[in-house]
């Protein structure tokens, strides 16, 4: 098994949420879906090895938002930072072996 | 102390050099805020600081210097990012010092005075507000429809091996980062269109959108509508978060300004205070906003006309008009605008003899943005009475904006 963390943080913005979706179809088909109306960090440690996984954030700030996602997985540590504006960025990757 | 008004200028256009470098400053000191502001709002209260000569072409040119205390602790904090207590800032936020530098015509200073800008009512700053619940649940159910057609388009065409993760991800990500979704994958857009048509894929989605919120479930209507809009390339979820912020930055800002002065000429000093108030008008939000502004000021100074140290000057102005729009840039931030207003001048003081103790004027102040924070003002003051026209000439940069 695999673990990426997710963490999410909201600067400037009263109004904090965001939702997050990993998921992927079979086999071995994984759905996780949260919502937070905060600051969040999620830690998955439940991905199969060199496997394929789509992970989807959609939210809103009227601030700023900074998005990270590292762990396990073949790809550098990827990051994101949104202002002012509804985001939905959507990445693929895949775990390491 | 001669020439120290060019030294003043000298400090401005050092402050114009540095705002050249926004973007740096910005990561230095704070990220862009309050964008949807005008021009007129922010120099009723400067975000961060507010620089400017009036008068420029004129024999008594003015200078002033303004700075939010969230500015000056931006400075000292120096950490580049907003504070995570950032409710905590608004007082910071709302409230300015102002320093004020009058030259004579021989450009020697012929008064310098201070003065606070106190927030009585702001209500234009979203980043400190909490959005009320009818917008916040708009939001909620458009990010929900969103993840639940989008991952509902990935697994379909996953599923059917049409075309890797990786490649529909970043074709998600561009549109995104662009705000437009002509850019989707045709994959993508003819899942959508599919998701349109077809009745039984609909109520599924329908089912995941309406477990979270059972008590305002979403109409099978709204989220055909929904749907279209991303394949017509609109961003309707973004378009609806642009117009919570927008109907924000049109609410009202009052502020009241006390301020203390000393005439070096006549050795005495001028007391001052104004009050202001401007708010946004207009529902539609696609619609470049208008604002009326109303002033009140009033100023007890030295009569020029009596040598000896007096406080016969008393002129109390009051002010309203509106303040208009004219140009956008794509990301809706004002970049021209054009005040009307009329002024009815009033001496409560001493009035010399053969002159009327009140004026009224019609006014108007043509303002463009030249460069990024920098603002050119021209104002343009009509006496109808004398028949008298006075052009004032102005130059303002405003960062933070």
């Amino acid at each position: 098994m695999k673990t990426i963390t997710i963490s999410g943080n909201f600067s400037g913005s009263v109004n904090r949420y965001v939702r997050l979706d990993v998921y992927r179809p079979n086999p071995s088909a994984y759905d996780l879906s949260k919502s937070y109306d905060n600051d969040f960090t999620e830690v998955i440690t439940d991905l199969n090895d060199n496997a394929e996984y789509f992970i989807d954030l959609t939210g809103a700030t009227f601030g700023d938002f900074e998005l990270e996602i590292s762990g396990e997985f073949t790809d550098d540590t990827i990051t994101a930072n949104f202002h002012k504006t509804g985001f939905k960025p959507g990445y693929a990757i895949t775990t390491n072996q | 102390m001669k020439k120290i008004l060019i030294l003043s200028c000298l400090v401005f256009f050092n402050f114009i050099s540095v705002a050249q470098f926004e973007t740096d400053i910005k990561n230095f000191i704070v990220k862009a805020v309050n964008e949807k502001k005008t021009a007129n709002t922010k120099d009723i209260l400067t975000t961060l600081f507010r620089a400017g000569i009036n008068n420029l072409l004129g024999e008594k040119k003015e200078f002033a210097f303004s700075s939010s205390f969230y500015g000056i602790d931006s400075i000292f904090r120096g950490t580049g990012a907003y504070s995570k207590n950032y409710s905590n800032e608004r007082i910071l936020r709302s409230n300015s010092f102002n320093l004020i530098i009058k030259g004579d015509s021989s450009n020697n200073i012929a008064e310098i005075g201070g003065a606070f800008t106190l927030t009585l009512i702001n209500k234009k700053d979203i980043e400190y507000t909490k959005i009320s619940e009818l917008n916040m649940f708009k939001v909620r159910q458009s990010v929900d429809m969103f993840a639940e057609v989008r991952k509902d388009v990935n697994m379909a065409i996953v599923v059917k091996k049409l075309a890797p993760a990786s490649q529909l991800q970043a074709s998600w990500t561009a549109a995104d980062a662009a705000h437009d979704y002509t850019l989707l994958d045709s994959l993508i857009i003819a899942e959508l269109q599919n998701i349109i048509t077809d009745n039984t894929r609909r109520a599924a989605i329908l089912v995941k959108i309406n477990s979270t919120m059972p008590n305002n479930k979403l109409k099978d209507v709204e989220l055909v509508n929904f749907v279209q809009s991303y394949v017509n390339g609109k961003d309707q979820f973004d378009d609806q978060v642009q117009a919570i912020i927008e109907s924000y930055a049109r609410k009202p800002l009052l502020t009241f300004s006390p301020s203390f002065a000393y005439n070096r000429q006549d050795k005495q000093a001028v007391y001052a205070t104004d009050v202001k108030f401007t708010v946004g008008l207009g529902k539609n939000y696609n619609k470049k906003p208008w604002e009326v502004e109303a002033i009140a000021s009033i100023k007890i100074a030295n009569d020029t006309s009596v040598k000896s140290t007096n406080y016969d000057n008393k002129p109390l102005a009051i002010s309203l008009g509106v303040n208009k729009v004219l140009i956008e840039n794509s990301n809706k931030e004002s970049k021209m605008e054009f005040k009307f207003f009329t002024q009815y001048d009033y001496q409560l003081g001493k009035v010399p003899a053969g002159k009327d103790a009140g004026v009224f004027t019609l006014n108007s102040t043509f303002r463009v943005n030249v460069y990024k924070s920098l603002w050119l003002p021209l104002t343009l003051k009509y006496d109808p009475d004398n028949d008298n026209f006075l052009g004032v000439f102005s130059i303002t940069a405003n960062l933070g904006d």
